[in-house]
Order: structure tokens, then C-alpha cells, then sequence
């Protein structure tokens, strides 16, 4: 459907690609850690290596979860990947771009055994 | 003890919200009306434009001519906020019912004549219709005007117009009560007088040309100042005196409270006309010119109810109206 | 002379309508349709305007008789609240976090009501129904200044409360509640009353304002409590105006129906989602609680809501769409809500704690299907790391909905355990939501929701005072230290022990 108006109605979309200045937006998302609220949210370059991101962003934004000190850069590579829902063979020499990631997708992460404070099905 | 307490530790961190402070100039105890009217309507950050006029944001400052640094050097002298305007209101109306109840149980409008009461319905109570016209400018103004400080006023205003409408209903039904040998009411004849008769169709057209005014503070004077000070100018003054010399008191008993609302409002509307056009020169040139239309526009309206008075008086009275008039003018510094 | 005197000419009714009604008149020296340009556009067909019965029947000089005495007594309650520093006699000063959340989150809505209803108070083509909008758009200048009034004493003492106009239009949690009433604001005016009358006044309010207002009486807050009160008899008018504007738009013509009921449907959601943070409020912010969120839902919306729609079925009307969903997540609400804050204590202009063993008990025990399952391990691994010195503080922005705005943090319906994700397409650019309700919402009109100033993104595009976090909240206004952060760190905290350690040294 569409809006009903008075006159033309059609404006820009308040966050398109070009108003982040070369980043674009990309949401990250360690599954069943909800300590951590929500996703988070990040200006990020798409010529970025999925890994670095991992590494030097992601990682130590998870610092204060237990299982952060358990899960390795490798554990997350190898782990599950979900990008904007479809599944992702995450490749950390890759570039975001080379990894399929476009402004504002969500990229969701799961490592088997790793569930959160007390395991399956709190999610904590 | 609670003495000890009080003296020692409860001591303020601050004495009013920080924007008031901002606005003082300093931290101090703050007027329930600076803290009711400052920085209260949003200023950026709109989600989303009106479906119905995509041109503008929910507030936007474009949506008049005029340009002022900050809205809120436009204050009420009366320092109305809510609580004081309706307490102020409700006293006012009483007062206007008590005389209205006076004139009723003395029967004092029993004594007019019949051409008098004739004249006297025909000049007044069409007025509902404008002050029905006067509620609708302002509360349009409401909606679209820039500042709470100015906003408020106007719903205020905007109410009172809807009460004086109401109290020249009340007006008719005193007449009614009065008059045991008809059935039905005066009111009944007044909005075919309105729209149909030709003394009333100049202030009507004029009335109506500004529910399409979209500039806001053009409609604050076409409306607040110019249409206004004409109409209570000859109808509330002149046409009263002229009563009062015919040996008429009643009426102008029951319209006291319209020369009263227009004492208190024009003090109002003067301070905000006067503060805008010292703001700059653009300021003083739009509202001139505004204040040039409107005159223009409403004294046709003026002299159509001078002429169905006293035609012979007719261009006397418009005179002495327009002269009225530009003392308002002059006031404001023009 | 004899005073002649007749029998009365009018009716009480007809009365009524000479002082409203038959003050307007069909303008022609301009068309209709541009003096009331705004009363079409929507599809809404009214055949008969006259058939708007005004409930209550208000004349001006009553209206003053009523407000002025309310007035009187209010004004009178806050100067002796304030002489008699009442604030020291509320259960807890945890308890004021709630009030400035109302003041920063609620009043600008009462103000924006006031214009809101000012729009439609003009617009309308119907005399009776623009009198009764200004008579509403007045009284919501009322409560946004009696707010401001009755919460100017607490101000004075805490954090917090000091700048809610200039936050409203900037801290990111506040863009949940000013992005719903700028929906409602840049709607057409007949969705303006479904919007705010109905689905907020009616079906709603008894979830926002009840809660309020008995949380104050509840925890010694008579400041809030007198206007509370003193505004209930406008809120029943401004409800009974909600009602009757539903039954009026389905009566007039069949056609309206299914506007009606897409509008009820959006209209649910949004303020649905708004109360996310009364939940909390209720749950976790008073010291003395009321009643759970999940009892007020079940009472509030459960139950009367239901007989509500039974009511309304006779016009054709639905439940809102999703209820079901909203029935569900009142398990759950308070509590994911609670977490965000606590999360993002650093960028709140109110504090946040860990709820104490009384409380984890009464948390059990009104949520046995959800609570110890699912948030207790969550909170207690909060409270251990914060003995150990190591308060948790959120440091990164979190993803939001494109629609309602509030961040990432509701699960699957029927799944706590996983965050629920909604996506869209519009445009060739992608846009996210956190339930299938928003995304039915955006995509009703996606040209609307694009425009979305969402804080977190508006943050990054670097329009939000700087690039540090810290630059964000000296841009909010906020006084770093003392509004923000661990309550059991804050100044408040710090104040009110020492009031009631000099209480007692005083006893």
C-alpha cells in the first residue's frame, strides 16, 4: 500500500548509504547472548575483512559476556552464520562487501556449546 | 527535628529547570508562568512530514513571513498559563452572568422599544457567527503558530471567542425570556442574517477570507487586531454609546464583558504585534502592509452596520472607528 | 412595569446546539473544501455531520467553573507539597526514576496533544466535533503544565528532570514516544482521533495513566498523586470522546469500516509498544508496587479490551491485529525492557539497579512461567560482576526498529530465547523490524516510516553532537554522573541516605 496525501509525498530515506560517509550500516548479533540486550549497530566500511571486524569491534564488545574469554576468532568463523536470514559460509579474509553484507544487514552468529550464562534454552 | 533537617541538608541543587535557567540568565526561582511556557513545543528532530501539507515540518518557523531570533521574547503581559487564564475566566463570565441575570429579573429589556430591540438583535446577535469565525482563526493559530508562549495565548483567546459566542446566545435567550408573545427563538433568525442579509456580508466575506489565510501571524492580525478593533470598536463602543444616549442601559450591561475581553486581549495583542515589528525591518513592513489589507478589507464591513444605524451618522462613525483604530496602530509602531 | 416573563423557547438540547452547532455556517465566499481542507483526504465519509451528539454538553462558562475550582485545589496541594518538602516523604528516591520518565517521556506527549487536538479542533467540518477537540486540546495544555509544576519541587533535588522539552527531541529512548505522536500528529484528523481518542484514550490509558498515578499514590508521592487525580475527570471526557468518534465514522457510512479498522489495528501496535516502558516502570521502578504489568494487561486489556471489541463487534470491528502476540509477551515485556535499560544505564537521563531479594521473590512469583527461567540467571549475573566493582555498562548503540524504535530486544512469539527479526524492501534499500506488527505498519506507508529520525543511525551520520558517546549525552543535555548511570552510585542515592540517616539521628 501506499500513503494517503495531500500533494507529493515522497522524501529520501533518513539513513540511505550515502549519509554514513563511506560506512555503511551493518547489525551483528552473538545468538542467545542476551546479557547483551540487542544486536549492535555499527558504521562499518564494506572493503572491511569480515574478520577485523570480528576481531578488533565485535569481540571486544562481547568482552563482558563469560563466554567471550571461551570462544576464539576461529570458534566464530567456524561457527553458525545467518545473514540477513539465509545462512553464510563467513570467510574472515573476505571483505563485509565479499561476504555478500549490504547496508543494514543483520549478520547473526551461533558457536555449538557456547549458549550463554547456564546453557540451553535461557538465554543469558 | 524536622526544623534541623530542613536548615541543614535540604538545600535546592537547583532553583528552576535548565532551560528556564538558560533563558533567566541565571539559576533562580523560576514564575509558574516562565516555567509553563518556555522551550515547551519541540524544535528539531521531526520523524515524519504531515500527510496533509508535506511542505512543512510538524512545527516549522516558514510558516510565516515573519522571522523572530527566538518566539519566546513574544510574552503575555498577562502571564497567562493555564491555572491563571481559567481562574481569571471563570471570574470574568460570573461577573457577566450576574449582570446578564440582573438585566433578566429587573426585565429591563422588556422597556426597548420594538425598533430598538429590533436594531439591538440585529446588530448583536449575529456576532455569534463572529466570534465563532474569531475562534476558529485563533485556534488555527494554535495549531500552526511558532513558540508556546504565542500558542498558548492564542487557544486561550480561541476559547474565550467560544464563550462570547456563547454569551450572546445567552444574550438571545434573555430577549426570548423577555418576550412573552412569540414561540420561537431570536436565535433562530440570526445565521440566515448572517449569510444572507447585506449588512453582514462584507465582515463575512472578510471573515471568511481569512479561514484561508495560510500565514499564520497575517491571520494573528488580520484577526486579533485589525477585524477586532473594528468590530468592538464601533459595535461594543460606538453603537453602545449610542445606546446610552438614547436612555439604553441594559444592553450595555449585558456587553460589558466584551469591552472588558477586549481591554484585557488588546493588551495582549499590542505587546506581541509590538515586540515582532521592533524585531526588523522585514518584520515592520509585512505586518504594515497586513495591517493596510485588512483595514482595507474591513471597513466596508464597518461602514455597511454604520449606514443600516444611522445612515446620515454613517460617515461620521466610520471616521471616528478608524480614527480608534490607529491609536492601536500607533501603539504597536506603526 | 410587570416583568414578563415566557416559558423557556429551547430545550436543554437545543440549547446546547444553538451555543455550538448552529454558530457555524456554509461559507461561500470561499468553498467549503478549502476552509476545511483536511477533512476528506483520508476517505473517511460522513453523510451527517448533526449526528455528532457532544456527550457532555460543556458551555464555556461551565467549563471555567469546573477547571478554575480544580485548579484552585491543585495549585494549592503543590505549594503545600512543596513548603512541607514533601519529596522527603516518598517510600524511596528509586521511586523518582519513574517520575522522570513521565516528565521526559509523557508530558511532551500531553503538549503535543494540545496541538494535535488543535488541528482537529479547526479541521473538522462539524461544528460539535472541533468544540469538543479545543475543549480536549486545552485541557492537554492543562496537564502538560500542571506536570511541569507539580514536578519543579523533585526537580529542584534530583537528577533527571531538568531539561524533558530539550530531550524529548533528542535522547534516543524518548525518539519511542515523540516518533509515536508525530505519527499521530502528521496523520489526516480522523486517524489523529482514532490514533489518540481511541486506541490510546480508551483502550490504553488505563495502562499508562493508572499505572502512574497509583504507583505515586502507592509510594507517597502526593505531588503526582493531585494531578493525577484532579486530571482524572478531563481523561473520562477525553475517553468518552474516543468512543463516540468509532461509533460515529462507522455509523455515517459501511465504507469506513475497513479504514477504521486498519487504523485501530496500527494504532494497537503502536501504543502497544509505547508501553514497553510503563512495563518496566511497573515491574522494576516502584519501590512499592501496584500490581504486576502482567495483571494490568490481563485486567486492562484481556479483559475489558475484549468486552470492549464484543461491544464494537455489532459495527463489523475486529480485535486488533496481533493481540495475540501482545497477550503473549506479557511474560516477558518488563523484564527484556528492564535489561535494555540496566544495559545502557550510561545513556539514560534516569538510573537503573538490580532489584533486591524481596524483589527477585515478587518477580517469581507474578512471573513463575518466565521469570526464574529466563531473566533471573541474566540478573544475577549482574548483580555478582557489580559486588565485584564490575557494573555491566552497554558501550556499543544497539540495531532499532525502523517503526516503533525501540531497540532489537523482543524475542519470537512463543520463543524468549531468540530475538525475533522482521525485514522489508522498499526502494532498493532494506529495513528492519522487530515484529510483524511494525512491518505491517511501514509497509501500509513505507514513504512515511523512511523519513524515521532513528537516534542510533542519526548518531553515526554524526548529527547528534559529536562522535564520542560522551559528546552525545552533554548533546542530550545531561549532567554526566549525576543523571545517568547505576543508581546506587548516583547523587540521588547519596542525598536520600543521608536525609534518612539525619531522620533517624534525628528520631
Amino acid at each position: 500500500m501506499s500513503v494517503n496525501s495531500i500533494g507529493d509525498y515522497s522524501f529520501d530515506s533518513r539513513d540511505k548509504l550515502e549519509n554514513f560517509h563511506g560506512a555503511m550500516l551493518v547489525f551483528i548479533q552473538w545468538e542467545q547472548h542476551l546479557v547483551y540486550c540487542a544486536p549492535f549497530a555499527f558504521p562499518l566500511p564494506p572493503d572491511m575483512l569480515l574478520g577485523d571486524v570480528m576481531k578488533n569491534i565485535v569481540l571486544p564488545a562481547y568482552a563482558y559476556h563469560p563466554d567471550s574469554e571461551k570462544a576464539t576468532l576461529e570458534d566464530f568463523e567456524k561457527g553458525q552464520w545467518l545473514l540477513d536470514n539465509k545462512p553464510l559460509q563467513a570467510d574472515f579474509t573476505k571483505s563485509l562487501a565479499e561476504n555478500g553484507v549490504k547496508h543494514q544487514s543483520i549478520l547473526r552468529v551461533t558457536i555449538p556449546g557456547l549458549d550463554g550464562l547456564v546453557g540451553q534454552g535461557s538465554a543469558a | 527535628m524536622a526544623l534541623d533537617i530542613k536548615t541543614t541538608i535540604i538545600k535546592p541543587k537547583r532553583h528552576t529547570y535548565s532551560h528556564i535557567a538558560e533563558r533567566l540568565g541565571s539559576d533562580r526561582p523560576a514564575s509558574r508562568y516562565e516555567e509553563a511556557s518556555f522551550d515547551v513545543e519541540p524544535t528539531s528532530n521531526f520523524h515524519y512530514r504531515p500527510v496533509w501539507d508535506p511542505r512543512f515540518e510538524i512545527y516549522d518557523t516558514a510558516r510565516t513571513k515573519i522571522q523572530m531570533e527566538d518566539w519566546y521574547v513574544l510574552t503575555d503581559p498577562r502571564q497567562f498559563y493555564y491555572g491563571t487564564y481559567t481562574i481569571n475566566r471563570n471570574k470574568m463570565f460570573e461577573a457577566a452572568e450576574t449582570q446578564l441575570n440582573f438585566v433578566e429579573t429587573r426585565g429591563l429589556l422588556a422597556n426597548l422599544t420594538e425598533a430598538d430591540r429590533t436594531l439591538v438583535q440585529k446588530i448583536i446577535l449575529p456576532l455569534r457567527h463572529y466570534e465563532w469565525g474569531a475562534n476558529m482563526n485563533n485556534v488555527q493559530i494554535t495549531r500552526f503558530g511558532s513558540g508556546t508562549i504565542v500558542t498558548q495565548a492564542t487557544a486561550f483567546n480561541a476559547m474565550d471567542r467560544l464563550g462570547l459566542a456563547q454569551l450572546i446566545c445567552r444574550i438571545g435567550l434573555a430577549f426570548d425570556a423577555a418576550l412573552a408573545d412569540t414561540d420561537s427563538s431570536c436565535l433562530h433568525a440570526t445565521r440566515a442574517q448572517w449569510t444572507d442579509d447585506e449588512l453582514w456580508q462584507p465582515l463575512r466575506k472578510a471573515l471568511e477570507d481569512s479561514f484561508v489565510v495560510e500565514d499564520w501571524f497575517e491571520l494573528f492580525v488580520a484577526q486579533n487586531f485589525i477585524m477586532d478593533n473594528f468590530v468592538y470598536q464601533f459595535v461594543y463602543t460606538q453603537f453602545d454609546d449610542m445606546l446610552i444616549e438614547k436612555g439604553i442601559t441594559s444592553i450595555s450591561l449585558m456587553t460589558e464583558i466584551f469591552r472588558k475581553y477586549r481591554a484585557d486581549s488588546s493588551r495582549w495583542v499590542n505587546a506581541v504585534l509590538k515586540r515582532a515589528i521592533s524585531e526588523n525591518e522585514e518584520n515592520k513592513k509585512q505586518i504594515a502592509e497586513w495591517v493596510a489589507d485588512w483595514s482595507k478589507q474591513v471597513t466596508p464591513a464597518v461602514k455597511a452596520l454604520a449606514l443600516y444605524i444611522q445612515p446620515e451618522q454613517a460617515d461620521k462613525a466610520v471616521q471616528i472607528c478608524e480614527e480608534a483604530v490607529q491609536k492601536h496602530i500607533t501603539a504597536i509602531g506603526l | 412595569m410587570a416583568i414578563t416573563r415566557s416559558k423557556p423557547k429551547m430545550g436543554i438540547k437545543e440549547r446546547y446546539a444553538s451555543m455550538t452547532r448552529d454558530l457555524g455556517w456554509e461559507t461561500s465566499y470561499q468553498p467549503m473544501d478549502k476552509v476545511f481542507p483536511y477533512d476528506k483526504f483520508e476517505g473517511i465519509k460522513i453523510h451527517d455531520w448533526d449526528a455528532w451528539v457532544d456527550p457532555f454538553r460543556l458551555t464555556m462558562d461551565a467549563y471555567w467553573k469546573y477547571q478554575s475550582e480544580k485548579e484552585r485545589k491543585l495549585y494549592a496541594v503543590i505549594d503545600s507539597f512543596a513548603q512541607n518538602n514533601g519529596q522527603m516523604g516518598i517510600t524511596d528516591a528509586r521511586y523518582l526514576n519513574a517520575i522522570k520518565l513521565f516528565i521526559t517521556g509523557v508530558s511532551p506527549l500531553e503538549y503535543a496533544a494540545h496541538r494535535g487536538f488543535a488541528f482537529a479542533g479547526r479541521h473538522f467540518r462539524g461544528v460539535g466535533m472541533r468544540v469538543a477537540s479545543q475543549m480536549q486540546s486545552i485541557d492537554e495544555l492543562r496537564h502538560a503544565q500542571t506536570q511541569l509544576h507539580a514536578m519543579s519541587h523533585y526537580n529542584k533535588f534530583f537528577g533527571g528532570m531538568h531539561s524533558s522539552h530539550l530531550m524529548y527531541d533528542r535522547v534516543w529512548y524518548l525518539s519511542v514516544p515523540k516518533s509515536y505522536f508525530d505519527d499521530a500528529m502528521t496523520a489526516g484528523p480522523f486517524e489523529f482521533l482514532t490514533a489518540i481518542s481511541f486506541s490510546f484514550e480508551y483502550v490504553l490509558t488505563n495502562l499508562l495513566f493508572v499505572p502512574f498515578m497509583s504507583g505515586a499514590a502507592h509510594n507517597g508521592d502526593m505531588a503526582t498523586v493531585t494531578f493525577g487525580f484532579s486530571a482524572q475527570s478531563d481523561e473520562s471526557r477525553h475517553m468518552t470522546l474516543g468512543i463516540e468518534i468509532i461509533k460515529f465514522m462507522l455509523e455515517q457510512d459501511e465504507a469506513n469500516l475497513p479504514i477504521v479498522q486498519r487504523w485501530i489495528d496500527k494504532w494497537f501496535w503502536r501504543g502497544y509498544r509505547l508501553l514497553a516502558l510503563v512495563s518496566m516502570m511497573m515491574d522494576y521502578m516502584l519501590p512499592k508496587r501496584v500490581m504486576s504489568w502482567r495483571e494490568a494487561w490481563e485486567i486492562y486489556f484481556e479483559e475489558a479490551g475484549t468486552a470492549l471489541f464484543e461491544d464494537l463487534s455489532r459495527y463489523g470491528l475486529k480485535m486488533p491485529k496481533y493481540y495475540e502476540v501482545a497477550n503473549w509477551e506479557k511474560d516477558h515485556l518488563s523484564h527484556q525492557v528492564w535489561s535494555t535499560f540496566y544495559n545502557y544505564a550510561g545513556a539514560t537521563a534516569f538510573h537503573t539497579w538490580m532489584p533486591n531479594d524481596n524483589e527477585m521473590e515478587w518477580l517469581r512469583d507474578k512471573y513463575p512461567d518466565s521469570f526464574e527461567k529466563h531473566y533471573q540467571p541474566r540478573f544475577e549475573h549482574f548483580i555478582k560482576e557489580q559486588k565485584k566493582g564490575n557494573r555491566f555498562f552497554n558501550n556499543t548503540l544497539p540495531m532499532l526498529c525502523q517503526t516503533c524504535q525501540i531497540p532489537f530486544i523482543f524475542t519470537e512469539p512463543g520463543d524468549p530465547t531468540t530475538t525475533c527479526f522482521r525485514e522489508t524492501h522498499y526502494k532498493g534499500n532494506r529495513y528492519n523490524f522487530c515484529s510483524d506488527g511494525c512491518k505491517d505498519i511501514f509497509e501500509q506507508e513505507p514513504e512515511k516510516y523512511i523519513q524515521a529520525w532513528l537516534p542510533v543511525y542519526q548518531i553515526y551520520q554524526g548529527n547528534c553532537g559529536g562522535k564520542e558517546i560522551e559528546d552525545v549525552l552533554r548533546w542530550y543535555n545531561f549532567n554526566l554522573g549525576e543523571d545517568n548511570g547505576e543508581y546506587l552510585d548516583s547523587p540521588d542515592y547519596d542525598l536520600w541516605t543521608q536525609w534518612k540517616e539525619s531522620q533517624s539521628r534525628a528520631v
